[in-house]
């Protein structure tokens, strides 16, 4: 037997019976979503890496609340390396009667180092990129300060003591912080011209950058010398530090991408592991007599890999491609939330998907095949011979293992991977539970109901393995896409909910204890609601259980830093909103003295435990304090949230400041702008950006992950069509039969409906109570998000699973409807 | 023979169907009828057409040319449906390779004839008649728990359970052993005098054909031959 032209020849042949072309669907839809999802996942970390260092403006950069140290940048100099300096916060600009919120930055000749400054002369004007730095007396500003303060070319705009003429528009800066933290529209300004404007106040929020750019090799020995001198407060930023937030984000938008991508796959497996069968038991016949023929049974088992592998090959290309061009639209989802021009994707994602799809076809359409390994020649003269059940037991072993290794390696994620693992696992036992349940009542079931009724539920009884077949495969489908629904709607929900839209959305920094009658009754006058003023303290802490720090004995180099830096105290009589104690209690009455509550995150990133005895110092006094509680802090809560809070006030003049935070409806930032020309020390902080930002990004990931869902479903519908072709030709006959005895239409599509609808009953209830479950796990143990599961959804699972299954199957069986009487007389059964 | 009243009226019907070489014909224009009682055997070497006969006559298949009236109706002029209702309350089967629903009892195989015809009180009937061929203690059992002869048994007390007026049969006994399908011959035939039904079966063995009361023969989709069995028997 020449193994390779009898498979070519036989891919040809058996493209018309249907098992080939659900394994085709299956490697294209599987391929499809995971080469959209590898592809636009590539692409979304090659532009934050690309974008990094534009959107740095340097190679590294060195950022501290203090002016940088000089000897730094002289240093830099000395190795060849370029440097410049920034400096940047917020205040108010006016223009006449106008104000407006900006982001101030000076910028010192020589920015960006990387990248580039886009300017206009026009508003909206033509960019040109810039060669140099706004002159004294010059400001360059973004086109919302135009337009909101209705400046004129050359208008003046007031800041601090000093007045500025704007005379460019920013149309693209490198560094502007991008993406989410997009705050006030920027002003930049000669670095010089700062500290003349008398801008910076004590305690004002200024951040203070120096950049460095240069060879690869001298930045990183640069970096190497600098580490180790840093001064307290510093700290160095890379590219991969650059842009968190957008990370963060994108990184749970990839995690929810890849967990879709993971399911086609995983339904693209059952789909198979049902054709493969299904393509077995019809050759059984064909392998008796070809082994009749003198054909080695390698050579048979071999010819039929082939065919599942030349059928597998254009279909995972077609698939690739079609995903290839759909990951367009994730980055179209995407928006303008990725920095810049994003680069194209190159070919390793398709050739993942493909790999991945070979795998596939390896874990589960080769094991069913081994079942061709025992059947004998002598089949020819007796049917029931070579029928093994033992060697399905090797097959499904084999198929479930590597459904476990995929989830594994796919989801890269411990937790994910166990949660999804656990959740196939527990699905498909409870589904198998079912089916069996199902089989041994349906002859109860069955009784005395509508004919159609009757014979459709009394068909279950029989055929035990197809039916378990055809409820754990639809059911893991419908598994898996309960559980995406449970996830787009309770989980991004629960996301969402975070940020309630009455919450605060300015922040009021570096309010001195003189000024608080000030801001209180500023906001009484003006009606806005405060949150009430939070003491702060920028302190050291100087002692731990009354020895100083040993920096050798802390647990990371985060503890080590934080040690070496400031540290924001608070103290409060009440337990804020939105904290939760854990372990301890507010008020120990068991401890005198003053009492310390710590954020868990801290807490267990310093290595402290309760009753620990920490001290603080700062201008020369120091307080102590027993932590006596660990507090969970909801830290979405855009609420005003402290690491360290003292639960009693603390007297004796230790040296604070105050925050608070306001909801102001849109157009009442006059209310900010007044305040700030009574007390222009106080800085603000526009966080009603941030949170539109962080809504429009949730909204946009929300759609990426859609897009992928599309196949997800697709992948569904599949394992649908594979699970109906298994028992068509039975059901075929057994249509003309009941039409040869006198069966209408009506009679039999009453049968098939009712066959269905049961399986897809029982299929989506349990379906939907495991993916209740798995949600609930993934909510709390991977996406750590509030989680009220829709105890509905059995319900909406069992209606919608008989519905959906009952006219799926009645649709797919058209042919039985179609199928002539005449059949009973050709065909045996 | 002018006293008989015809159950069954084939006239000139022929069958074709494409194929890669063009048009093939199955059956040429062939004429035939079976009168209430009677029994007709159709016999003929292998691809001679006499399953396709079959077929058209019973209402299975739609002739290419000609027509055929089954119990007084016209088949052509009918809807799939509405000759699946004639078949449900005129017509029996009995197939060669028993066509019994796998998922069913002998009972309820028996009952589904009755019950697609929307008849009453179908559990006594059905076991009534399993009684008489001899199954009245199989009743609950699955066709896989039957030998060939007892599964040809609930298909010839299927056929005969809705009192048709006539019964097809394709090739009854050809997956049984000698005594068993002379078993079957015998309920066949006693079922058929008791009732009055006419019989018309498609057969190779001449025991068979020789029960009946008229044989046509069939060769290259004609009817070469049609006589009297006992004449056949005799010669």
């Amino acid at each position: 037997m020449k193994v390779l032209s009898f498979s070519l020849r036989q891919v040809r042949r058996e493209w018309r019976a249907g098992e080939l072309r659900a394994l085709a669907l299956a490697l294209a839809v599987s391929a499809a979503a995971l080469t959209s999802v590898g592809a636009f996942s590539e692409r979304v970390s090659k532009a934050l890496t690309m974008g990094a260092n534009e959107l740095l403006a340097a190679d590294l950069v060195i950022q501290s609340r203090q002016v940088v140290n000089a000897e730094w940048l002289e240093e830099a100099r000395e190795r060849g390396l370029k440097t410049a300096r920034t400096i940047e916060f917020p205040t108010v600009a006016f223009a006449g009667e106008q104000s407006l919120l900006v982001q101030v930055k000076g910028v010192s000749d020589g920015y960006p180092l990387r990248g580039r400054l886009e300017i206009a002369s026009e508003l909206y004007g033509p960019a040109r990129t810039a060669t140099g730095i706004p002159q004294p007396g010059q400001a360059w500003v973004d086109p919302r300060v135009v337009a909101e303060l209705n400046l004129t070319a050359g208008g003046a705009l007031e800041l601090g003591d000093q007045t500025f003429a704007v005379t460019e528009t920013i149309a693209l800066e490198p560094d502007a912080g991008g993406g989410v933290f997009n705050l006030a529209p920027r002003v930049m300004l000669p670095f010089g011209a700062i500290e003349e404007a008398g801008l910076l106040g004590p305690g004002a929020r200024v951040q203070y950058r120096a950049l460095v750019a240069g060879e690869p090799e001298a930045v990183a020995a640069f970096k190497d010398w600098l580490v180790p001198n840093l001064k307290p407060g510093e700290s160095i930023q890379t590219l991969a530090q650059s842009q968190q937030q957008i990370g963060r984000a994108l990184d749970r938008a990839q995690q929810f991408l890849m967990l879709a991508a993971l399911t086609a796959v995983l339904l693209a497996g059952i789909a198979i592991v049902i054709a493969a069968r299904q393509f077995v038991e019809r050759h059984l016949d064909t392998v008796a007599i070809l082994r009749c023929l003198g054909s080695r049974q390698n050579a048979i088992i071999l010819s039929f890999a082939l065919v599942l592998l030349w059928t597998a090959l254009p279909a995972l290309l077609l698939g690739a491609g079609l995903g290839y061009l759909s990951q367009h639209l994730l980055v179209l989802a995407l928006g303008d939330l990725l920095p810049g021009t994003i680069p194209g994707a190159g070919v390793q994602p398709v050739l993942v998907a493909m790999g991945i799809g070979l795998l596939t076809l390896l874990g589960y359409g080769v094991p069913p095949l081994l079942r061709l390994r025992q059947v004998p020649p002598v089949r020819v003269l007796n049917r029931q011979l070579g029928d093994a059940p033992a060697s399905q037991f090797v097959g499904d072993g084999l198929a479930l293992a590597f459904s476990l290794g995929l989830i594994w390696w796919l989801s890269a994620d411990i937790k994910l991977g166990a949660v999804m693992a656990g959740a196939s696992l527990g699905a498909g036992l409870a589904l198998a539970g079912g089916a069996f349940l199902l089989i041994r009542l349906a002859r109860r079931l069955a009784r005395g109901r509508t004919l159609g009724w009757r014979y459709g539920v009394a068909n279950l009884a029989r055929q035990n393995r197809g039916v378990l077949m055809q409820v754990a495969g639809l059911g893991l489908g419908l598994t898996a896409i309960f559980l995406l629904g449970v996830i787009q709607r309770d989980l991004l929900s629960g996301w969402r909910d975070t940020l309630p839209a009455n919450a605060p959305n300015y922040f009021l920094i570096n309010i001195q204890p003189d000024q608080v009658e000030t801001v209180n009754d500023h906001f009484a006058a003006n009606g806005v609601a405060s949150q009430g003023l939070f003491p702060l303290a920028v302190s050291r802490l100087s002692e731990i259980n009354g020895a100083a720090p040993d920096l050798a004995s802390l647990p990371s180099d985060r503890a080590r830093r934080r040690v070496d830096g400031n540290i924001n105290i608070s103290w409060s009589d009440e337990l804020s909103i939105g904290n939760t104690i854990i372990r301890g209690q507010w008020r120990d009455p068991n401890v005198s003295g003053l009492q310390i509550s710590l954020a868990q995150s801290w807490a267990e990133s310093m290595g402290f435990k309760l009753m620990d005895e920490l001290t603080f110092t700062a201008g020369g006094q120091s307080i102590s304090g027993t932590i006596t509680s660990i507090r969970k802090v909801d830290w979405d809560s855009f609420q005003p949230n402290f690491f360290i809070v003292f639960n009693s006030t603390l007297d004796g003049g230790f040296p604070h400041t105050y925050i608070s935070s306001v909801f102001l409806p849109g157009g009442r930032f006059d209310v900010i702008a007044d305040l700030v020309r009574q007390t222009p020390n106080v800085s603000v902080l526009d966080i009603g950006t941030i949170m539109e930002r962080v809504r429009t990004m949730i909204q946009r990931v929300s759609l990426a992950v859609q897009v992928v869902f599309v196949f997800t479903l697709l992948a569904g519908v599949v394992v649908l069509l594979a699970a109906l072709g298994a028992g068509l030709a039975q059901r075929q006959h057994e249509g003309a039969v009941m039409r040869t005895l006198g069966g209408s239409g009506r009679q039999l599509r009453a049968a098939i409906f009712s066959e269905f609808a049961v399986i897809g009953a029982v299929a989506g209830v349990l379906a939907a109570v495991a993916a209740v479950i798995a949600g609930g796990v993934l909510a709390t143990q991977v996406f750590n998000i509030v989680y009220q599961p829709s105890w509905w959804l059995p319900a909406l699972g069992l209606a919608s699973g008989a519905l959906a299954i009952g006219l799926t199957g009645l649709v797919g069986s058209r042919s039985v409807l179609r199928t002539p009487p005449m059949v009973t007389l050709r065909h045996g059964a | 023979m002018l006293n008989k009243r015809f159950i069954l009226n084939a006239k000139d019907i022929s069958k074709a169907v494409s194929g890669p070489g063009g048009e093939l014909t199955i059956l040429k224009p062939t004429s035939l009828a079976v009168a209430q009682g009677d029994s007709l055997a159709i016999v003929g070497p292998s691809g001679s057409g006499k399953t396709t006969l079959l077929g058209l006559l019973a209402g299975l298949d739609q002739p290419s040319g000609g027509s055929v009236e089954l119990l007084d109706r016209n088949l052509s002029a009918m809807s799939e449906d509405e000759r699946a209702a004639l078949r449900g309350q005129g017509v029996g089967f009995v197939f060669q390779s028993f066509h019994l629903l796998d998922s069913l009892t002998a009972e309820e195989n028996v009952m589904l004839p009755l019950e697609l015809a929307g008849a009453d009180d179908v559990v006594t009937q059905a076991r009534d008649i399993l009684t008489r061929v001899g199954l009245g203690d199989r009743l609950d059992h699955y066709p896989n728990q039957l030998s060939g002869g007892e599964k040809q048994r609930v298909a010839i007390a299927r056929a005969y359970a809705g009192q048709p007026q006539i019964l097809f049969a394709d090739e009854p006994t050809g997956n049984l052993d000698s005594a068993t399908g002379q078993e079957i011959i015998n309920l066949l035939f006693d079922l058929n005098q008791q009732a009055g039904t006419a019989l018309v079966l498609v057969t190779h063995e001449q025991r068979l054909a020789d029960r009946c009361a008229r044989v046509i023969r069939l060769e290259a989709g004609q009817i070469q031959s049609e006589s009297e069995p006992r004449l056949v028997a005799e010669s």
